[in-house]
């Protein structure tokens, strides 16, 4: 009869560990992080309790830091974009098959996730490096030795390679909930396959298609052994200039703004990029 | 549907030689139809028989191992569903969940992109056909079972097809939905003069929507009839079984009207048979008699009641023949005389010589003897 009470205490009681987890260790480190974010450095005592707006102007009336929070964006977005059209083919195929052979195919997705980001980036480097495989193949057509990395191309290849298998699972899942009789009712009503995915699997497939690709444009905002091993020096990306900043400058105050331009930026994208999907959701 | 009715032939629908092997199994093996102009042809048998691959090869979602699939004269096994012009009404519905009722069946029309004009008007007629015209603007999740059901309906008879398919149109919805939601899609077939083939596990789904029944099993059509066709003259055990329950009773003709069980219990035969040696004797448990005591016919055979069950409309006997083989055997109530037979009382049965089928060993029917 008063079954609720001690339900509604069950359930703070299992919930009351995870959310004192999560307090702990991740809203109070942001807390300090904004904290850090607002003092001042200096070069002998490293950092002075302040509350300036300093680190910010800082980063914004610099072009350099903008610039390179405009290539980091750039990169994301187009790995993004690239990890959709090439994903979605491949997670069709996969979500679609009847074939014994399927999880041998989930399996070579995942497989690749089993390996860490650097040791994958240091393959790329034996790949694209002076002397690797790609300078090898080019001499052996006659060309002069040549080397793609530390460019654009080289990390977002890298970056592509890394979160290709999360947009292709993660679509996987997706069309795998889409009734394939409801293709097949289209293709009775007189759809072709062009009009079959645009009239009928695109538009379901379209919360999986704003789910992966959040998710991989925040790993992509995001990369840091990547964008470090690849596009060393001469490319600039958002999470490796923020480590420099807090280990080799020791600017903890620099390092915590730069922390949360990028967190606020990525979050900022994600909400309106979802907010714009659902809404064209529900018009469909 | 004028025009074709002028053609020469009344097949609108033919189906040839149609196989469809999967690796070493044929799911269907050269299976031949013919459905008529405005025939509702019902496609009847148990899981696994072939009568679902059989709609799917027509459909063209299977292509087909050999066999040819004619509509109107022209082979269509050839082309993808998407030029087939036939209409699916699936199991599940299939409704783009996506999609309001009004979209979802002016679906096919804007895939042949027809005037705007041409499409509302088609929309207005098919919604008010189905009834459905105040759903227009909802989504499916937003209706019933039985909506949804006619949504598919009306999404498929929009386009005007050129035959009608239905794919278990009936299994999802509640059972006292579904005798007018059968009742319905009849109605609408028989009204636009369609040319429908519909599959079912159904027995009593199959017998009060088709035209005619196309009993299938292990991919072979095994009976094409009417209803009446299947039910009195099976032409071998299975339709006797699979339609209506008929008791199976194995055993050797020993003599042009004598049969023998294997464990030796002789039963006479209402009828006279050529043949010898083992046969299947097919007897259908409400076209028995049970015999009175004082009846001047001598029983065809004896056998103990094993349990009788009043159901309303007929009592259920379970009865065993001497030899311990059971039959099921039903006795009408209402006339007089029809009390309920004790438990292990001895009764006498008999049956018409029109009401037993004979089969030989290879499953085909025996025809009686003229009587002499």
């Amino acid at each position: 009869m008063t079954a609720r009470r001690p339900e509604g205490l069950t359930a703070s009681l299992l919930i009351g560990p995870a959310t004192l987890i999560v307090m702990l260790s991740l809203v109070l480190p942001l807390a300090v992080l904004a904290r850090y974010s607002l003092n001042q450095y200096d070069r002998k005592t490293f950092m002075v309790e302040a509350f300036s707006p300093e680190n910010y102007l800082r980063f914004f009336t610099d072009p350099f830091y903008t610039g390179v929070l405009w290539t980091t964006f750039s990169i994301a977005i187009t790995t993004t974009v690239l990890c959709l059209i090439l994903g979605f083919p491949i997670a069709y195929k996969l979500a679609r098959s009847q074939s014994r052979w399927k999880s041998i195919g989930v399996l070579l997705i995942i497989l690749p996730l089993f390996i860490g980001s650097t040791v994958r980036a240091l393959g790329w480097m034996g790949v694209l490096g002076r002397g690797g495989i790609v300078d090898a193949a080019y001499g052996a057509l006659g060309g002069e030795g040549i080397s793609l990395l530390y460019t654009s191309f080289a990390v977002g290849l890298g970056i592509l390679s890394i979160n290709l298998p999360y947009m292709i699972l993660t679509l996987q899942s997706v069309i795998e909930g889409i009734d394939a009789r409801l293709e097949e009712a289209a293709d009775s009503l007189g759809a072709d396959a062009p009009r079959r995915f645009w009239h009928v699997v695109l538009p379901l497939a379209l919360p999986g298609i704003a789910t992966g690709g959040i998710l991989v444009f925040i790993l992509a905002m995001n990369a840091y052994a990547t964008p470090f091993l690849l596009g060393g020096a001469r490319f600039q990306m958002m999470a490796p200039m923020l480590y420099r900043e807090f280990a080799v400058n020791n600017n903890w105050p620099f390092a915590a703004a730069i922390a949360f331009i990028l967190m606020l930026t990525t979050l900022s994208l994600t909400a309106i990029s979802g907010l714009v999907i659902q809404r064209r959701y529900k018009a469909a | 549907m004028s025009q074709v009715s002028s053609m020469n032939t009344d097949s609108h629908l033919r189906i040839e030689g149609l196989t469809k092997v999967y690796g070493s199994t044929a799911a269907v093996s050269d299976v031949n139809l013919e459905v008529r102009q405005g025939e509702l042809l019902v496609l009847l048998g148990p899981s696994g028989c072939g009568k679902t691959t059989t709609l799917r090869l027509v459909a063209g979602f299977v292509a087909a191992t050999s066999g040819r699939i004619l509509v109107e004269g022209k082979d269509f096994a050839a082309l993808p569903p998407y030029q087939r012009e036939m209409g699916m009404v699936f199991q599940s519905y299939a409704l783009f969940p996506h999609l309001t009722v009004a979209q979802n069946v002016t679906f096919g029309l804007r895939m042949r992109k027809l005037p705007k004009a041409e499409i509302d008007r088609r929309l207005e007629e098919t919604l008010a056909m189905v009834k459905l015209t105040p759903m227009a603007d909802r989504y499916p999740r937003q209706l019933s079972g039985g909506q949804q059901q006619r949504v598919a309906l009306a999404r498929a008879l929009a386009i005007r097809p050129k035959v009608l398919l239905l794919d278990e149109p009936l299994s999802n919805l509640d059972a006292n939905l579904r005798q007018s939601v059968a009742r319905e899609i009849r109605q609408l077939q028989k009204a636009a003069g369609l040319t429908a083939l519909m599959v079912t596990h159904d027995q009593d789904e199959a017998m009060t929507m088709a035209d005619r029944l196309v009993l299938m099993s292990d991919g072979k059509v095994q009976q094409v009839g009417t209803q009446e066709e299947l039910y009195e003259q099976p032409l071998n055990p299975f339709v006797a079984r699979f339609i209506g329950h008929s008791n199976l009773v194995e055993g050797e003709l020993v003599e042009a009207d004598t049969f023998r069980l294997p464990g030796g219990t002789v039963l006479k035969l209402a009828g006279r048979y050529a043949g010898r040696g083992p046969h299947t004797l097919a007897l259908r448990p409400e076209r028995l008699r049970l015999l009175g005591a004082n009846e001047a016919a001598p029983p065809l055979a004896t056998a103990r009641v094993e349990d009788a069950t009043y159901v309303g409309d007929h009592i259920d006997y379970l009865l065993t023949l001497e030899d311990g083989s059971s039959l099921a055997l039903h006795e009408p109530t209402g006339a007089a005389g029809t009390a309920r037979r004790a438990v292990g009382e001895t009764v006498g049965i008999a049956w018409d010589g029109a009401n037993e089928r004979l089969f030989d060993a290879a499953k085909t029917t025996v025809p009686a003897l003229a009587a002499a």
